[in-house]
């Protein structure tokens, strides 16, 4: 129960942290920002066992394999959220216009002159330069070592599942 | 119990992740009639049963435990599969399936040291293809409908969905 407790105590930290100081200053790479976040926050954990001797954080081997399991899943689970929430589902962005053209619907034309791809390109070609997956050398975007692991790696789990190109 | 067998308890939401992932993965090769949908669902309640089995087996075995601690076992393997398979669906599998950044990186992957130009990137994936496969599996899933060439709203799941996704955003990024 105790690396339970522990776990979401710190997961509740974390999410703390990330709202105030994002509304501080937000880092430029925010996902470097939020798992320094995380190493900040099980650090002091860390210290709140070995040093405080608080009753809230693990003792045992026992407990702290299962807080650092459960703390690393749940970080992660909102990072991919996080992930989720700042590229901005064009599907979900789709269905929120629909909605609010209240009952009378959108054509094809007007969605895409909504969704163009100022909206739903740039953005994320800009999301691969501030990542370091990809660079702007002569106005050519340019795939970096980084990158081109992340892209075989889902080339080979799609080839895997049979299935084709997404997007 | 034994050392071994705490770790292996310990390790169960692991485990379990690695079973419902490689289910995920025959089935998708093997029976390419079962929608995608349902092939994933069917591996992650595999995997829940397994994680649950383990800590049901935990439970039985830990007779010096108390109430609390059982159930903190079996809250702490739940919740740790739940987070790792949400990641794996959500974070990994979508990903690979609609994240535009993930097909871009593939065209330059393809592109090779010579990159493309915005031009060149444009011609080969551009919003017009999104739109048309967004609006092709929103229709599929009977998320939205057509009627006389305008789409309307259909079922309310996705647009339930996207109202909290909206809230996230003015929490989190605003």
């Amino acid at each position: 129960m105790k690396a339970l407790i522990a776990a979401l105590c710190a997961l509740l930290l974390t999410l703390f942290l990330h709202g105030i100081t994002w509304r501080i200053a937000k880092p430029k790479g925010e996902y470097r920002g939020l798992l320094a976040l995380c190493a900040i926050v099980f650090s002091v954990f860390l210290f709140l066992s070995t040093v405080a001797h608080i009753s809230i954080s693990p003792d045992s081997f026992d407990d702290w394999f299962s807080f650092a399991l459960l703390f690393m899943a749940t970080m992660a689970a909102y990072i991919v959220t996080y992930s989720a929430v700042q590229a901005d589902s064009p599907s979900m962005r789709i269905v929120l216009k629909i909605d609010a053209s209240e009952g009378t619907g959108l054509s094809r034309h007007e969605l895409e002159k909504e969704l163009n791809d100022e909206v739903l390109i740039a953005p994320r070609l800009h999301d691969l330069l501030v990542g370091k997956l990809a660079t702007l050398e002569a106005e050519r975007y340019v795939i970096t070592t980084r990158g081109a692991i992340l892209a075989k790696m889902h080339i080979f789990y799609r080839d895997l599942l049979k299935m084709e190109k997404g997007g | 119990m034994l050392a071994a067998e705490h770790l292996t308890v310990r390790l169960a939401p692991v485990i379990a992740l690695s079973t419902c992932v490689l289910l995920h993965i025959a089935i998708s090769r093997t029976m390419p009639f079962v929608s995608r949908h349902r092939a994933i669902v069917a591996s992650v309640i595999v995997g829940f049963v397994a994680v649950g089995g383990f800590g049901v087996w935990s439970v039985l075995n830990e007779s010096r435990a108390t109430i609390s601690e059982q159930i903190g076992t079996l809250l702490l393997l739940i919740i740790s599969y739940l987070a790792l398979v949400y990641c794996y669906v959500f974070g990994f599998y979508n990903m690979g399936e609609s994240a535009r950044r993930v097909r871009i990186l593939r065209e330059l992957l393809s592109a090779g040291e010579r990159g493309m130009s915005l031009k060149e990137m444009l011609q080969v994936y551009n919003a017009g293809m999104i739109l048309d496969i967004r609006l092709e599996r929103l229709a599929t899933a009977g998320q939205i409908i057509e009627k006389n060439g305008r789409y309307m709203i259909g079922s309310r799941q996705m647009l339930a969905a996207a109202k909290t996704m909206a809230w996230l955003q003015t929490l989190l990024l605003k």
